[in-house]
């Protein structure tokens, strides 16, 4: 048990049995005796003695941890996109000296989100355009929540001037994923070596549940 | 009457762990405790069910990380190590022992330990030979798992890295086995459309999705989940029964959870004195669990104080009927489906391979009673993947959708705001590497070549879906940080080494010996222009 855990359990106010219990369990010497308050001052010295195992450990870990300090940036210019689910998309950006410089003069830093499900985008196509307001300094990443699965996005990082979208990096399209049984009744199939299309329903329907779906609490 | 198949698959995986030049590490224990708990009681258990000529199936993947600590002698020396330990401890215990009870206990446990020993002997020490005797006798279908159990979906947009994901899974079966895998477990399930198509390029015949990918489908399966699917590539995959898993796991109906089954939590590496128990838990003192566990789960609202001591006659009872309710709700189901579709159904039922023995500990029994009765009754057939593909002559074709097995059903576990900031070095390091191995393409120096074959494995080592996924359940954070910066920083740093033709021979040799996977490896697999070799 570590020091933190011990001290959640003694912010609990735990009962004379508990506290007992786990004196017991931690091999500390409980005597029948004992007052409640007794056994918690037990309990308490028992969690200031792991203090210093934990400051040798934090020591050791700051160390290896300085050894192993990697970059905050590898000035790659890159805008990168990631579906995570159905309705939600991440994006990171890693700058060179030059773009950062560029777009730290500017006033508005925007970043965007296109919708460009089945087109060739050309900058000015997409379905649908979301944006948001970036501050360079604090953020380097972005979580989309997007209104439709299974379709393509693609992201700009740029900024505004006078009301005009300028894009100084474009990131790969990435693609959500499907959360619906497909709307076709077509059904391809190989047959003893021989391809066949066939129309029709399955005979069965899949019992799904439904993401982020929960009891109330305040229901119970 | 019709028969339904029934496939159960055993995922077997592990980080690779490996701290050669420190005494047993806190995170080697993973691999300890699966091969004491685990590994050892289910080969066990299927050489028993062989002696017997009870006919059983299992699919098993058998992750590389795993195959290269199999491989690994000093991990094999600390299990051995350790299992003595044990087994010494179990000697003190049945002299300190108060009843007839803890004795036994006690003298169980010992048995156990030693009979672990033996086994691991037996098999020269390369747990890899136990699954391999099975496989030849035709009861097991060994599979591979792509290279790190690198979580796929996320590394599409760089093919590259996926390629060689699948490319060292296909390599490292092949290594360790002699033939070729037919099959690949993707780490989490994780599937994207289009990867079928990398999975044909390295002849991989099957895999595995969850029953989503099917639903989701560019087309509705006409068959549910009840019957594997070809892509469009022409790779076959099966998807998984969300009725087997939920009898299994499920929280207020699951058999694990039953009053009878040993007590998971509660541990003589917390409940003895700490002086008695010192040599026995981590090196720093802290305590763990060493695996010698009295009690049983006695009922759920018991607080762990107050359970009551093991009977292993009671668990057995228990696994045994818990076989048969499970045989009989899979019988029921296959009758069901049969009156639906009128073919013969097809269940897959997949899991980690650790539940089993070390989350819980009958599990092993309990498939084993499973296999044992269901061999009294005709109804169902145990198969392997192979086998199905070759019953059957009508699949239909449908692309599976983006998916994994994970919390939610997709890509979160391994991509949210405790663990995003790895995907700029990831993908950075992927790049560079991808610039280093067309650029070296032609290079003859073998200190050069010996630099960028470790830069790979680095790189590899990094990309383990399991230190992303420990940083979300929030256990052992620090590890799976520091093992993420230790890669990529040494992927750094033997960069910087190359490019300055300023090669630290010493440094090299040290990481080599620690990050010592795949050692056939070629860091060409990383250049656009290389396609794989025939033959």
């Amino acid at each position: 048990m570590t020091r933190e855990e011990l001290e959640v359990f003694l912010s609990k106010n735990p009962t004379i049995q508990e506290a007992k219990a786990l004196a017991r369990r931690l091999s500390l010497k409980v005597k029948k005796r004992m007052k409640k308050n007794e056994v918690l001052k037990l309990l308490q010295d028992f969690a200031k003695s792991l203090v210093s195992e934990k400051k040798e450990e934090e020591v050791r870990h700051t160390r290896e941890a300085r050894e192993n300090e990697l970059p905050q940036s590898y000035g790659s210019d890159r805008l990168v996109l990631f579906p995570v689910n159905p309705n939600l998309v991440y994006v990171y950006w890693d700058l060179s000296s030059e773009t950062l410089s560029k777009l730290s003069g500017q006033k508005e830093v925007v970043l965007r989100l296109y919708d460009v499900t089945y087109v060739v985008f050309d900058g000015t196509n997409a379905h649908r355009i979301f944006e948001a307001g970036v501050h360079l300094a604090m953020t380097r990443n972005y979580y989309f929540h997007v209104p439709m699965a299974n379709a393509d996005y693609l992201a700009e990082l740029g900024f505004k001037v006078e009301g005009k979208f300028v894009p100084v990096l474009r990131s790969n399209v990435a693609r959500t994923p499907s959360n619906a049984p497909s709307a076709s009744v077509r059904q391809r199939w190989v047959i003893k070596a021989k391809r066949v299309v066939k129309i029709g329903e399955p005979p069965l329907k899949p019992i799904e549940r439904i993401r982020g779906s929960s009891q109330l609490e305040s229901g119970r | 009457m019709m028969n339904g198949y029934f496939l159960l698959v055993l995922h077997t995986h592990l980080p690779y762990v490996n701290h050669p030049n420190h005494e047993l590490y806190l995170e080697e224990r993973w691999y300890v405790e699966a091969i004491l708990e685990s590994y050892v009681p289910l080969l066990m258990m299927f050489d028993r069910l062989q002696e017997k000529k009870v006919p059983f199936k299992v699919t098993i993947s058998l992750s590389p990380p795993l195959l290269e600590m199999f491989r690994n002698t000093t991990l094999t020396q600390k299990v051995k190590d350790y299992a003595w330990r044990l087994v010494e401890l179990c000697e003190k215990e049945i002299a300190r022992a108060n009843t007839q009870q803890e004795r036994d206990l006690a003298g169980f446990y010992r048995e156990r330990f030693l009979a672990c020993l033996n086994y691991l002997d037996s098999l020269n020490g390369n747990l890899a030979n136990g699954f391999k005797k099975h496989a030849e006798s035709g009861n097991v279908q060994l599979i591979s798992c792509n290279a790190t159990h690198g979580f796929l979906p996320l590394m599409r947009y760089q093919p590259f890295a996926v390629d060689t994901q699948v490319r060292v899974g296909v390599e490292t079966f092949e290594h360790h086995f002699g033939f070729e895998p037919r099959g690949m477990w993707l780490a989490e399930c994780g599937y994207y459309s289009g990867l079928d198509e990398t999975l044909k390029k390295y002849g991989v015949e099957f895999f595995f999705v969850d029953s989503h990918a099917f639903w989701y489908a560019d087309e509705k399966p006409y068959f549910d989940v009840y019957r594997p699917v070809m892509t469009p590539s022409g790779v076959f995959a099966f998807a998984r029964d969300p009725e087997s898993s939920e009898q299994v796991w499920s929280a207020t109906l699951g058999y694990p959870g039953d009053g009878r089954y040993r007590e998971f939590y509660r541990d003589l590496g917390f409940d003895r004195d700490y002086d008695y128990i010192k040599p026995y838990i981590d090196k720093s003192g802290v305590r763990v669990n060493v695996g010698i566990k009295y009690h049983r789960i006695t009922s759920r609202e018991t607080p762990l104080d107050k359970k009551e001591l093991y009977n292993r006659g009671e668990a057995l009872t228990a696994a045994k009927e818990h076989a048969l309710d499970f045989l009989n709700k899979k019988i029921a189901q296959i009758n069901k489906l049969t009156g639906v579709f009128n073919q013969p159904p097809v269940i897959v039922a997949p899991f980690d391979t650790e539940l089993f023995g070390h989350w819980w500990f009958e599990g092993p029994e309990f498939l084993e009673s499973f296999f044992l009765e269901a061999s009294k009754c005709k109804q169902i057939k145990f198969a392997t993947p192979s086998e199905i593909i070759e019953k059957f002559d009508s699949f239909q074709i449908i692309t599976p959708a983006d998916s994994s097995w994970g919390n939610g059903g997709y890509f979160d576990t391994w991509l949210n705001g405790k663990n995003d900031w790895i995907q700029l070095h990831l993908v950075e390091i992927r790049d560079r590497m991808k610039r280093l191995a067309e650029t070296y393409f032609e290079e003859k120096d073998p200190l050069k070549v010996r630099v960028l074959n470790q830069m790979l494995r680095e790189l590899l080592l990094a990309e383990s879906s399991d230190w992303p996924f420990i940083m979300t359940t929030g256990t052992n954070v620090e590890y799976a940080v520091n093992r993420i910066k230790t890669h990529v920083k040494r992927f750094l740093d033997l960069e910087t080494q190359l490019v300055k033709d300023n090669i630290d021979g010493e440094f090299l040799a040290r990481v080599e010996q620690e990050d010592d996977v795949f050692p056939w490896i070629d860091f060409r697999y990383y250049a656009a222009s290389q396609i794989r070799k025939e033959g």
